[in-house]
């Protein structure tokens, strides 16, 4: 079945809407109106930053853009910061005739402490410093005594475990 | 049938073409590829080479989507600004014209969908002067009372059933059988499948065919 044939009257018919155009079409007065708009503000040609929020506005698909930013932006913060703290404490050196050495570097002068409850601890391994320290130890009320230990888990001091 | 519309030959009217117009020796034509790239690089004056190029003729893609011309008029100056802001976007290896028509045709469809409760026919307003175009008088010299009336009656029918298409199957009759775009230029623009032009204008034909079948 040609289409072409079984529509000739009717694509006849419709080119009559060839000639119902809008009467105003004046091309400058449209470009005076553009300009006017572009002066104002309302269009000029995109930012970096606006070709990227309309970029990540394509990748969410209609998603609250701001909303998004904000976790992307979230996560580039924590990421970062990770990315620079490790980089600061793992190294990676290579000496003449040996491969690659990747060295996880802890401060020494950096001290962690955990608090653990005391009664896991046997009384030799408490330092004598306990002395010096001041008792903080709560008393509950059936007279028995919650003791907790402060442990320096640093390297090469994990042996000066003070109790108090 | 009536031999007011017949008489009408698509060759009468040349608004089908959507090739720049023709250089004249004194000024020479700038390629639009040349225009975007010098509108890429900061010279808006270029940007206003292409404006004076295409508005006329997305205007009246936008008018035939709309059947309002204040709407068609807003609806381009905002193609435009859109165009102007992501021109940087625009990549080299594709046309202008269906880059810009595509922003359009998504604007009208968005635009359509929000005020489908507005009742956009307006055959009584001062939209439709057909009439009193220079090429239908030639057409329509011997014209009569009688003929002005069917006239007038024929292109409220022809707008009335162009209204009751779908937004998509409007713009395939708007873009092939009134701006005379190929198959595959639509299919860019729409963004869809040759296939899915041409299936889409067969049922917007058939519609149309059944809206106006006491005037064919």
């Amino acid at each position: 079945m040609d289409q072409d044939q079984n529509f000739s009257s009717l694509r006849k018919l419709l080119a009559l809407k060839k000639l119902d155009t809008p009467k105003d079409t004046e091309v400058e007065r449209f470009l005076i109106e553009f300009h006017r708009r572009q002066r104002a503000g309302v269009s000029v040609p995109d930012s970096a930053w606006d070709r990227f929020t309309a970029w990540v506005g394509d990748l969410v698909g209609g998603r609250d853009l701001s909303s998004t930013l904000s976790y992307v932006s979230a996560f580039a913060a924590i990421a970062i910061v990770g990315f620079l703290g490790l980089s600061q404490q793992v190294q990676v050196t290579q000496q003449a005739g040996h491969p690659y050495q990747l060295t996880f570097r802890m401060p020494a002068h950096d001290t962690s402490f955990a608090m653990i409850p005391g009664s896991i601890l046997t009384a030799s391994s408490t330092s004598q410093k306990q002395n010096d320290s001041l008792d903080i130890t709560p008393v509950r009320a059936d007279g028995t005594a919650t003791r907790f230990v402060l442990a320096n888990n640093s390297p090469g001091t994990h042996d000066a475990t003070v109790a108090f | 049938m009536t031999s007011l519309a017949i008489a009408l030959s698509s060759d009468n009217v040349g608004v089908g073409s959507m090739e720049p117009n023709a250089a004249t020796p004194e000024r020479p034509e700038i390629s639009d590829r040349v225009l975007v790239e010098r509108t890429q690089g900061g010279d808006p004056t270029a940007f206003d080479e292409l404006v004076r190029r295409y508005q006329p003729r997305l205007l009246g893609m936008l008018y035939h989507m709309t059947n309002n011309q204040a709407d068609s008029w807003d609806l381009a100056m905002e193609t435009f600004e859109k165009a102007y802001k992501s021109i940087h976007t625009f990549r080299l290896d594709s046309e202008f014209f269906t880059w810009l028509y595509r922003i359009g045709f998504n604007l009208t469809v968005n635009f359509i969908k929000r005020n489908k409760h507005r009742n956009n026919l307006s055959m009584d307003d001062e939209d439709l002067d057909l009439q009193n175009r220079s090429e239908f008088i030639d057409v329509s010299a011997s014209g009569d009372a009688e003929k002005q009336s069917r006239l007038a009656d024929l292109k409220k029918k022809l707008n009335e059933s162009m209204m009751k298409l779908s937004e998509h199957h409007r713009a395939v009759v708007t873009l092939f059988d009134i701006q005379g775009l190929s198959h595959a230029e639509i299919s860019k623009i729409i963004n869809c499948k040759e296939e899915t032009v041409r299936s889409r204008l067969f049922y917007a034909h058939k519609q149309l065919q059944k809206y106006l079948k006491n005037y064919i």
